[in-house]
């Protein structure tokens, strides 16, 4: 069954991943160590020990060997790092795969979310819908946890194999829900959480 | 039969000289070139000074426009066919002539048999894609394949990337 918890304020709305920055102005350096003075200017910085191959005609990147990516708004560690943004006759697409002991600190409007797996894979596309020289662009930007995914922010806990986050939609899915745990006290921002409103009479 | 003057037959045969001796000479250049002898400057014992050389050229219809290109301020001859480059910048271009990427490095090694710079020394790298930048500081060397457009960046690297990764698009 898929269960499909959509948390969007809390990991979604001003959510970041992969150094794709969107709320700039709720960071704190203090609000989180892990990502506290990492990067300035809005720059992303990888650092890698092992190097990388570039097949720069492909627009391909591998970094190897504890890769490590700051970001104003972004941490991620983990030992393979792959960047891949082919040019295209039109439309876009790029695709971010981060394997093996992988950890993401971002911070969002609800402060610092912490997650980690065996791979992640964050997909930006956007493809026209319409024959040219029509124009109807469809944007999708998914993240896709896999291999003992978990989720953890002040709202709440999350595992399930693979957690699924529409950036586009801001919800966060997962076919598999393992297990979750949820802070009643800021729980009041999720979908679902809040008492239904009605016109009829409280008895 | 029409027998022309004298007088011109000589200023054909003059431009004829003046055509061969032309094309003489640009191919002695391009010899000199792929060679990697193209010494601007003096010759010091092996050192030559002031190397520049076209390693690769676009397909037609774009065959005058340079692939990549690789100069430094001295050169001196290596082992089994080598060229080894002092204070090298290797630069690959797109077809329109714009630069693609630009490696800067103390010393590296051309192979011309397998068409590679590498080096064991550090380096320093940029690339421009759309909006964004890559600038790469590495310690510990690097490795090109000219034939695939193929670039090692060895042991400890820092990538900064300036720009959005992502192709922000608001349709």
């Amino acid at each position: 069954m898929r269960k499909i918890f959509a948390i969007s304020l809390a990991l979604g709305a001003g959510g970041l991943l992969f150094a794709q920055s969107q709320s700039t102005g709720s960071f704190a350096p203090g609000d989180s160590p892990a990502l506290a003075g990492a990067s300035t200017n809005g720059e992303t910085l990888i650092f890698s020990d092992k190097g990388f191959d570039a097949y720069y005609k492909l627009k391909t990147i591998i970094y190897h060997d504890n890769v490590r990516v700051f970001n104003p708004q972004m941490k991620l560690t983990c030992e393979l790092l792959t960047v891949e943004s082919p040019e295209l006759p039109e439309g876009k697409f790029n695709r971010v795969t981060a394997e093996t002991n992988v950890v993401i600190d971002w911070v969002d409007d609800n402060g610092t979310n912490h997650a980690t797996a065996d791979k992640a894979v964050y997909t930006y596309t956007l493809t026209n819908l319409a024959k040219l020289p029509e124009l109807r662009w469809e944007t999708n930007s998914l993240v896709v946890l896999s291999g003992h995914p978990y989720v953890t922010n002040k709202i709440g806990t999350w595992n399930g194999d693979p957690i699924i986050w529409d950036r586009i939609r801001a919800v966060i899915s997962t076919p598999s829900l393992s297990k979750s745990s949820i802070n009643p006290t800021n729980s009041s921002k999720m979908f679902g959480t809040e008492p239904p409103k009605t016109n009829s009479t409280p008895k | 039969m029409r027998i022309e003057p004298p007088t011109n037959r000589k200023a054909t045969m003059t431009a004829r000289v003046v055509s061969c001796a032309a094309m003489l000479a640009a191919a002695c250049a391009l010899g000199l070139v792929f060679s990697g002898a193209l010494a601007t400057g003096q010759t010091v014992g092996n050192l030559v000074k002031g190397f520049k050389a076209p390693l690769e050229f676009f397909d037609p219809p774009h065959a005058l426009q340079m692939r990549s290109y690789l100069e430094g301020s001295q050169s001196e001859m290596g082992p089994n066919g080598t060229v080894i480059i002092h204070n090298a910048k290797l630069q690959t271009f797109n077809v329109d002539g714009s630069i693609e990427m630009m490696v800067n490095a103390p010393q590296c090694v051309y192979d011309y048999g397998s068409h590679v710079v590498h080096s064991d020394g550090p380096l320093q790298l940029q690339m421009w894609d759309q909006n964004r930048a890559f600038q790469v500081q590495g310690s510990n060397g690097f490795y090109w394949q000219q034939t695939n457009s193929y670039l090692i960046v060895s042991n400890q690297q820092k990538t900064t990337i300036s720009g959005s990764l992502t192709n922000t698009f608001t349709p």
